[in-house]
């Protein structure tokens, strides 16, 4: 549990949107999101309902992250 | 084992291969003759010697597929190429398919007219004619619309059975995997997808790749997919196989499906591919001629055949460790869980 | 989407040394609770970059898997009524009830993709539908919403439940020994990474928030294993999905729309409010079908170690029913092996720890 995919909005709809998921195009649900989204807004999908959107500087920080962990080593 | 035969019996998988070995092959394996390759050896065909050299394969297969009309083919479509891919894949040139139609009361006409249409047009294309045939209907109920078996026979100088592998071979698959099990998938699911089956007959691209030599087997990846076609071989030819998934093509699209409902790609149905085992020696030129076809442009050479890990397939990932690809058990079923 | 994909080998070669840089002499186990954790774990051999002493194993994470046999059963007799349309996930198929099981070719019974389809499905036919709804915090966050407001024609069987409460239980009991925790990533996408840090502290684990993407997992075991001299700490390895206080929006959905209670997690039993149950009555399938169904809850058949599996003492390949193929995703004894993402089911696809010579 559980499985959940990142989608980008394509169209909102009131509660619902079209996002795309890797070159699919699905319905989802916004309820549980508290922040509005738009068009090229990302979200993470679970059944069918958006959970979270996800910021691209979080997403693009990740990789930073990694590799500050990676270059810190074991030494701390 | 149960009584009374069960859904997962006719899956393909194991349950499947008890029940055969329990009900029904102890009865006729050998009864009325022996042939080169018979129903004891559960392949794609049959195989009986004609000549030195020369050989008939036969086989049979039913076809029951829901939807009956999914993108990019249906049932007729399936019915043809699914016969004329197996007799393909055993090393035969297909000659001639039979039609045995079993249909229900109350099915409408016009589809046993749309499913007709299409087998005619997959046989032509595929220069396989269809020269006999049968129609049952039974009352309404009885089936669950329609089923339709296709059998055939062809001609082989040149053998291609599961069991050809060899340690060193190399391992090519013909194109990208997945798309007709995720095509039947998303269309139940009703996504908005572009994803379509890859139904299609290849006895012609067999045929270009047995102009040359160095294939050693050969399998087409339907029920159990891509998984399922290479452990078939690997136990079947007593190796160790191991792939790399970073060198299986897939679309993205399949993938991007397949993330989403929780399927993997690799153990769903393909109707319109091949795993080809060749001799290392051969390997680039084989997959050359594979790729110069219409059918074989995605071809990648996928992996190797190994003394080790006997019967086993072994995937490198893409983040380069390792784990065992198994044949699927069930069908595939969308999971959020 | 590449830059939400986080799978190079070449990071991975890094973490994988790192990982054997920072472990320690001793055998160590880490748990996780989340069925798609363990999918991802074994989909990309994490194990197998892992140095022998280091156990990571699969607590009951996975939903499906601790159903109780009662809810099946209520599912079962639902079906049973002529007029009524049983929705629910693909997962929730062959689950065994006490005497049955849930499958596809029932003729009441539709698979759904997402709890909203349901709600479709009963506004468009008009029919009684009645959503048979499992999961932990994430599902549940879907759950809450149609829950706020769902037609008359509608109604939910539920077996959703809370995640830390299944953690506490694991960290009291003593037969278990855990040195560390992987948070399941979107459970914390909706409860955020605060519930875990008293768990932390009281017990002295640390606790690391994961995602699931391969070196979203191999960064989460690398953090956990530089914390594991400390008193306990959290870490929220997750942040481009969680925040410190989860979603607010979907925790106060889920607080209008559900009831926390005792729950009965199958192979392990009572769990103190670790269940979700809906508040509004005339939603409730259990009110609205008046359902009173004997269940046989015998719940370990003979020769399954699933209880043991569960709480990470034993492994499937331990288990005879498991080696033997009498227990297998087709015909599953025990619920490890009933749910797609239980520790046995993805054992048995994946091979878990295989032996590659």
């Amino acid at each position: 549990m559980c499985l959940a995919v990142p989608g980008k909005i394509l169209e909102v709809d009131g509660n619902k949107a079209i996002a795309d998921f890797k070159g699919l195009r699905k319905e989802v649900r916004l309820d549980p999101l508290s922040d509005d989204v738009g068009e090229g807004d990302y979200i993470l999908s679970h059944a069918g309902f958006a959970i979270t959107s996800i910021p691209p500087e979080e997403a693009k920080e990740t990789l930073e992250k990694f590799d500050e962990v990676l270059k810190a080593g074991g030494k701390f | 084992m149960s009584e009374r035969v069960t859904l997962e019996e006719g899956a393909g998988g194991e349950e499947m291969i008890n029940l055969l070995k329990k009900s029904i092959l102890p009865y006729i394996e050998g009864r009325g003759g022996e042939v080169e390759l018979g129903v004891r050896e559960l392949d794609d065909g049959a195989v009986i010697k004609v000549d030195e050299g020369k050989y008939i394969i036969f086989t049979t297969d039913s076809h029951v597929v829901d939807p009956r009309f999914f993108p990019g083919g249906d049932l007729g479509k399936l019915a043809v190429a699914g016969t004329i891919n197996d007799l393909a894949a055993m090393g035969g040139d297909p000659k001639v398919l039979s039609s045995g139609v079993v249909v229900e009361e109350g099915f409408e006409k016009a589809e046993l007219e749309e499913i007709s249409k299409s087998m005619g047009r997959t046989a032509e294309r595929a220069g396989v004619p269809i020269v006999t045939g049968d129609l049952k209907v039974v009352g309404g109920g009885e089936i669950d619309g329609i089923i339709i078996n296709t059998s055939g026979f062809g001609f082989s100088n040149k053998l291609t059975p599961s069991s050809g592998l060899k340690p060193g071979n190399k391992i090519i698959v013909s194109g990208t995997v997945g798309d007709h099990g995720m095509s039947i998938v998303a269309s139940r699911e009703n996504f908005d997808s572009s994803i379509k089956s890859d139904v299609a007959p290849v006895n012609d691209l067999v045929k270009s790749i047995l102009e040359g030599d160095g294939v050693t087997a050969m399998k087409d990846p339907t029920r159990g997919g891509l998984a399922g076609a290479l452990n078939e071989i690997a136990s079947r030819s007593n190796v160790g196989v191991k792939v790399r998934r970073e060198d299986i093509p897939v679309t993205s699209e399949v993938r991007a499906a397949g993330e989403m409902l929780g399927i993997d790609p690799l153990v769903i149905a393909n109707e319109g591919k091949l795993v080809i085992g060749v001799e290392v020696s051969k390997a680039e030129e084989v997959l050359d001629a594979i790729r110069r076809h219409e059918l074989g442009k995605d071809a990648e050479i996928i992996g190797t055949c190994t003394e080790d890990n006997k019967g086993k397939v072994i995937l490198e990932t893409e983040i380069g460790s390792l784990r065992l690809l198994k044949s699927p058990r069930r069908k595939p079923i969308p999971r959020i869980c | 989407m590449n830059f939400l994909e986080f799978r190079d080998q070449t990071r991975a070669r890094r973490f994988s040394e790192l990982i054997r840089e920072l472990a320690p002499e001793e055998d160590i186990t880490i748990m996780h609770v989340c069925g798609t954790h363990e999918s991802a774990i074994c989909e990309y051999g994490i194990r197998s970059i892992l140095p022998d002493n280091i156990e990571l194993v699969e607590g009951p994470g996975c939903p499906v898997c601790v159903t109780p046999t009662l809810h099946v059963d209520e599912a079962l007799e639902l079906c049973s009524h002529d007029d009524v349309i049983l929705t629910t996930f693909g997962d929730m198929v062959k689950v065994p009830g006490s005497r049955d099981r849930l499958t596809e070719e029932m003729e009441n019974v539709r698979i759904v993709y997402s709890v909203a389809e349901a709600v479709d499905i009963a506004e468009k036919e008009g029919k009684e539908v009645v959503f048979f709804g499992v999961g932990f915090e994430t599902t549940a966050a879907t759950y809450a919403p149609v829950l706020l407001e769902g037609p008359e024609n509608f109604s939910f069987l539920g077996s959703v439940k809370k995640i830390p409460p299944a953690m506490k239980f694991l960290l009291e009991n003593e037969q278990v020994e855990i040195d560390g925790f992987l948070a399941p990533g979107h459970v914390s996408t909706i409860i955020g990474s605060r519930p875990y840090r008293d768990l932390s502290q009281e017990y002295r684990v640390p606790i690391i928030v994961a995602g699931f993407e391969p070196l979203d997992i191999l960064v989460a075991i690398s953090e956990l294993l530089k914390l594991l001299k400390t008193d306990g700490e959290v870490v929220n390895a997750y942040r481009r999905a969680v925040e410190e206080d989860g979603n607010l929006k979907a925790l106060d959905m889920i607080d209008r729309a559900f009831e926390v209670e005792d729950a009965t997690w199958r192979g392990i039993g009572k769990i103190r409010n670790s269940g979700l149950k809906i508040k509004e009555g005339r939603l409730d399938a259990r009110e609205k079908y008046d359902l009173d169904v004997e269940s046989d809850e015998s719940n370990v058949p003979p020769g399954c170690i699933c209880d043991e599996v569960i709480l990470g003492k034993s492994k499937p390949d331990k288990c005879d029913l498991f080696k033997s193929g009498e227990c297998a995703p087709q015909n599953p004894v025990g619920p490890c092996m009933v749910g797609s993402e239980g520790m046995c089911n993805v054992w048995y696809k994946y091979g878990g720890r295989p032996e590659i010579e």
